[in-house]
């Protein structure tokens, strides 16, 4: 087995054919896009082999705190219903949730509006409704409390017996960041008495779904040969080890495949965002196979996807940032309070990404996270808080360039970290960490020129253009992102047959990021092959495959790309001495390498064989495999940036926003699959950036005043409003500085969640831009807020 | 609060209007008819409770869809008749221009799907409403919205109880074209104008509503006359999104003319109050205007359209849609030629 002390398991030898090539298109496409495709909600009896499916659907909780003071479900199963109530749950503990933890309400108490509190199941799909609306739930509705800073008064009402300040159970990334931080760098309380500028903000992030395209689903099944899981899962192997744990059977008696797994089975997942089933709706369905005898399938309706899984955060941040007149940040102060729902812990990621991206000597930082009763669970979404706190500081910092009056992009280069003209890589300033990429002042750069920002600049608050109603703004936004790094150990395998075909496992999903073409091309690619065509993926299946970590925080490719490359390596070490015994006398194989569909011999290259005729001189497939490792806390560490440009034009009779050009910089490492990449920031900026910049909020209830409310106002897609095709700007591109990371595979780094970091506040900066300098302090910035800034500017004759 | 799980119902096929009305009539209120679908499947779903209805009565097998013109006699148009066959037909293009720009927002799965008189008909988007909140249209005694979030499905121009708006893009420009609806009830066929089937918020059948149509009634077809030489109509509609939204304000235009002077006018807000909105003083500002209009009509126009809104205060408050509707008649006035 090859390991990490070994070869190199981050390159290869030889020119890269597939890695980095434009013409790569994505695969599975067709299957996609014609339906053939089955995801775990299209999971039906057939699949399974059986004629009986439970179908489940959930009884919620009116109020956002309640006490239940019955429970009767007797009618219910006097029809034949099957039902799991609340006490047939013992708690556990959950990776990433700081409190006790159990799918439906513990000791008698609610802690939001939807929370599920019995669950039902029906044979026949359409009698779910009738099986929930037999159950009788009766609370006592009890003080509630949604605002952050709000639960951490005194007096506030309590969630938990030790307070709403939850301990952090869960530390990624670089600084050991708990939910309730200090941080303190220097003096910022001189800093800012000596600056000669200084701004002063307070901004606020509304609270944001998913809203990803297929439902969390979870589907069980109790067989004699033990448990049968199937979810939308983006860590398989993770699930198999607490399952098996939780029911106390052994690891091999639980199978755990996102869809139905097998080939390409694995990678049908319809959009994550951090929303992948959890325990929550496995342990419901697990106990309801169990109870009804039959495989048990739960689908989350809209509504319930709404409400009981997890959630973008709302955070509110006072800062204040101080500079001097030449333009260099001297120091910071920041107070934020994120929320993180009543069963969050971790908000770590608001904290770091706030002193890491510029030099600023003199920072304090005082981060406190609060459990409330507005939604379920802060603990896994897009962006772990980098969208927030990117929010909070890009605001600032364009205010004070404003009131410094220097051009946006230069003050931010005056600032921005990056590689030393030595080529030294910058550190953490708290940890001392040292980062093995960092992105840096040319991708901004470069991304400013391909944006055309020298002529679109015409000066703070001044429009590019006035046509008539419609004003032209352009905004920037900086962006330096801990996400894109990796989470080993990590393992992989590659299988050559003998007709030549090449299966790839891993135990990772493709969850809508392309890796389903990202990771056959760093395997193919350390075969020496120039096509996709023979090349087949097994994945997330634990039945096939080992641990290859989650997807989760855009580490795919730096997750499973090593123990890939490790894995062809160690097929080599099989295969070689079968070819080179083959080749002319005396061949020796440790000199044969793989390049060009051939395996050739590296003192003789035409001493060689096409990779096809290598694989028939095969009795059996033969397979690689591969592990990698790193030892030492964070010792792969990465920061994705550079910088995010907007253009777009407001019409001040309609308060309309269009986006007409849109240009994300990014300094990472290699690019592995060039057309995902560019679909990365479309998608990002498309879907996500401007949803939350423009269109995007789960609206609470408290407006009323009435108690009975407490309830969301938009928990469908009616009334929560994503960017449509018809809200795709005129142009967006991603323009990359690619440098090689030493510990990415083939030099990558991984860009999803960087492409989307910052989005937000470059839209806001170009509407203040196109706005006579109208400063917007809150997300989403909808119709009724434009009007306003309009009203600002009648009122202060700018318009 | 609801749940989406779709709740089991019964489903009859309608023989006839006739047919319907009976069934209707025999379920008392806990039938509904199904044309397209589009909103009531979404409503059933979502369990609003008021949309939960024991059976659907489809109507899609009555000979209902068309679109038929003569001269003499104006547009036909049957109510199952989709939204998209409406936008695309050729005489529907040739003399009503404003009703293709209202068919026209609909993207192509729910314009193929949709019906005309299910959009003119269709249920208020208010989140109090559809989240079963113990409103006035759900049987209550207050209007939540009122004193809540009301920044986009209320009226500006006050309210009779219920302050939800109309959300519909075609009833402003029927309202403008002088349409009048084929009813079938229980006592026969009927002809309504779009004021009595649209007379704003009031009790029908003991439920606070602003449709003028009993339980047991059913709009058959769409009457629009056949315009005056030289007429122009346009409409214009601001929304959120460009597609899958409802109008925050929507302007319906139209002008005859003499030459290029306007000799008579008619202006209709959607959006912004329970029923497709009349502008009187706007249309004043318009008649004996001369064609393409000036800016400065058009400004005065717009603010005339305007006049008397009163929009909420209490709650988040509303006051953005009065601006709204003043860029609707705007953008709608600019295109008359």
């Amino acid at each position: 087995m090859s390991q990490s002390q070994g070869p190199s398991p981050f390159t290869v030898n030889h020119p890269l054919n597939l890695v980095g090539n434009p013409n790569v298109l994505r695969r599975t496409t067709m299957a996609r896009i014609t339906g053939q495709e089955v995801y775990t909600a299209d999971i039906l009896p057939d699949h399974l082999g059986v004629t009986d499916l439970v179908y489940m659907g959930m009884v919620t909780c009116p109020y956002p705190r309640a006490r239940i003071t019955k429970i009767d479900v007797s009618k219910a199963v006097a029809a034949g219903y099957v039902t799991i109530e609340p006490s047939e749950i013992p708690p556990y503990s959950m990776y990433g949730i700081s409190r006790p933890y159990s799918p439906l309400p513990i000791d008698g108490l609610t802690m939001y509006a939807g929370q599920p509190v019995v669950a039902v199941g029906a044979m026949d799909p359409n009698e779910v409704r009738d099986a929930i609306n037999l159950v009788d739930v009766e609370y006592e509705p009890l003080e509630y409390v949604f605002d952050a800073e709000a639960a951490l008064q005194p007096g506030a009402p309590q969630l938990w017996e030790n307070g709403n300040s939850p301990a952090a159970s869960v530390v990624y990334h670089y600084t050991p960041v708990s939910s309730t931080s200090n941080i303190v760098l220097g003096d910022s309380a001189t800093a800012l008495a000596q600056a000669d500028q200084v701004v002063t903000a307070t901004l606020t992030w509304g609270l944001v779904q998913h809203f990803e395209m297929e439902p969390v689903t979870a589907l069980a099944w109790w067989t004699e040969g033990g448990l049968f899981l199937y979810g939308k899962d983006t860590y398989v192997h993770a699930t198999q080890a607490s399952f098996a744990g939780y029911f106390g059977l052994p690891l091999a008696d639980v199978t755990v495949r996102t869809a139905l797994g097998g080939i390409e089975g694995g990678m049908v997942c319809g959009g994550v965002f951090g929303n992948s089933v959890t325990a929550d709706q496995y342990v419901l369905a697990a106990l309801m196979s169990k109870k009804a005898g039959a495989p048990a399938k739960y689908t989350c309706t809209r509504f319930n996807n709404a409400l009981s899984t997890t959630a973008r955060y709302p955070v509110k941040g006072y800062i204040s940032l101080g500079a001097t007149n030449s333009g260099q940040i001297t120091g910071m102060q920041a107070t934020l309070y994120s929320n993180a729902g009543a069963r969050g812990g971790y908000t770590g990621d608001v904290v770091d990404d706030l002193y890491d991206g510029y030099n600023i000597p003199n920072v304090t930082i005082n981060a406190y996270t609060a459990n409330t009763d507005m939604f379920n669970n802060a603990a896994y979404l897009r962006n772990v808080g980098e969208g927030q706190s990117h929010f909070i500081l890009e605001s600032a910092v364009d205010m004070l360039a404003e009131k410094l009056n220097i051009d946006p992009v230069q003050f931010r280069l005056n600032n921005m970290r990056g590689i030393s003209a030595t080529g030294a890589l910058p550190t953490d300033a708290v940890s001392g960490l040292t980062y093995t990429s960092f992105g840096n002042p040319a991708a901004t750069i470069n991304a400013s020129a391909a944006f055309g920002w020298t002529a679109a600049w015409k000066g703070w608050g001044v429009p590019s253009a006035v046509n008539g109603s419609i004003r032209t703004g352009v905004g920037m936004a900086g962006t330096s992102s801990n996400k894109g790094s990796a989470f080993p150990p990590t393992s992989g395998q590659i299988q050559v047959s003998p007709d030549g075909s090449v299966q790839v496992f891993t135990g990772h999903t493709d969850h809508g990021a392309g890796t389903s073409t990202t990771l056959p091309i760093m395997a193919a690619e350390a075969l020496g092959l120039t096509t996709l065509t023979n090349v087949t993926l097994i994945a997330s299946d634990t039945s096939l495959t080992t641990d290859s970590s989650v997807t989760a925080g855009s580490t795919s490719t730096r997750n499973c790309g090593p123990s890939l490359i490790a894995a062809a390596q160690d097929l080599a070490s099989q295969w070689f001495p079968i070819v080179a015994a083959k080749l002319a006398a005396g061949t020796k194989a440790s000199n044969l390498a793989f390049q060009n569909d051939t395996i050739y011999d590296t003192t003789n290259p035409s001493n060689s064989m096409t990779f096809k005729a290598a694989a028939a001189l095969l009795t059996a497939p033969l397979k690689g495999y591969g592990t990698w490792n790193i030892f030492g806390l964070f010792a792969n560490a990465t920061r994705v940036g550079g910088a995010k440009f907007v253009e777009l034009q407001v019409d001040t009779d309609t308060g309309e926003v269009h986006v007409t050009n849109y240009v994300g910089g990014l300094g990472l490492g290699k690019v592995i699959f060039a057309k995902g990449a560019q679909s990365q920031a479309q998608g990002a900026f498309v879907g996500m950036g401007q949803g939350v910049a423009l269109y995007e909020e789960l609206l609470m209830d408290p407006s009323t005043g009435l108690n009975l409310s407490g309830s969301y106002l938009n928990p469908n897609l009616l009334n929560y409003k994503p960017p449509t095709i018809m809200e795709v700007p005129d142009s967006a591109v991603g323009v990359w500085v690619e440098q090689n990371d030493p510990m990415g595979p083939y030099g990558a780094v991984g860009i999803g969640e960087p492409c989307l970091v910052s989005c937000e506040p470059a839209i806001a900066n170009a509407l203040s831009n196109a706005l006579g300098g109208y400063r917007f302090t809150k997300l989403p910035i909808r119709r009724e807020d434009i009007f306003a800034a309009i009203q600002w500017m009648q009122s202060t004759g700018k318009l | 609060m609801s749940n989406n799980e779709l709740a089991k119902f019964g489903y009859i096929q309608a023989q006839s209007a006739s047919d319907a009305v009976s069934i209707l009539t025999k379920y008392a209120g806990n039938a509904k008819i199904i044309g397209g679908g589009t909103d009531l499947l979404y409503m059933m779903k979502d369990n609003v409770d008021l949309h939960v209805p024991e059976y659907l009565v489809d109507i899609t097998n009555l000979g209902l869809d068309y679109v038929k013109y003569t001269a003499s006699d104006g547009l036909r148009i049957g109510a199952t008749t989709t939204v998209g066959k409406v936008q695309s037909d050729p005489n529907v293009n040739q003399y009503y221009t404003a009703l293709v720009q209202a068919t026209s927002g609909h993207p192509p799965g729910i314009a193929n799907a949709a019906t005309v008189a299910g959009d003119v008909l269709q249920e208020v988007w208010c989140w109090y409403m559809r989240g079963n909140y113990d409103c006035w249209r759900n049987g209550g005694n207050v209007c939540y919205a009122a004193i809540g979030d009301n920044r986009y499905y209320q009226s500006i121009f006050g309210g009779n109880l219920c302050y939800a708006v109309n959300p519909g893009d075609i009833a402003p420009v029927l309202f403008a074209l002088g349409a009048d609806v084929t009813v079938q009830g229980p006592g026969g066929s009927k002809t309504m104008t779009m004021e009595q089937l649209m007379p704003g918020v009031t009790l029908v059948d003991g439920r606070v509503t602003e449709l003028g149509l009993h339980y047991n009634e059913l709009v058959t077809e769409i009457h629009i006359p056949a315009p005056a030489s030289g007429t122009q109509s346009a409409y214009f509609k601001l929304a959120d999104r460009g597609g899958i939204d409802f109008a925050l304000a929507s302007a319906a235009v139209v002008v005859t003319t003499n030459g290029s002077t306007i000799s008579g006018a008619k202006v209709y807000l959607g959006g912004v109050a329970n029923t497709p909105h009349r502008a009187p003083s706007a249309e004043s500002a318009l008649v004996n205007q001369t064609l393409p209009l000036s800016t400065s009509v058009i400004a005065q126009a717009a603010t005339n359209a305007v006049s008397g809104s009163n929009p909420l205060t209490w709650g988040t408050g509303n006051g953005f849609k009065v601006q709204e509707a003043m860029a609707a008649v705007k953008k709608a006035l600019a295109n008359l030629t």
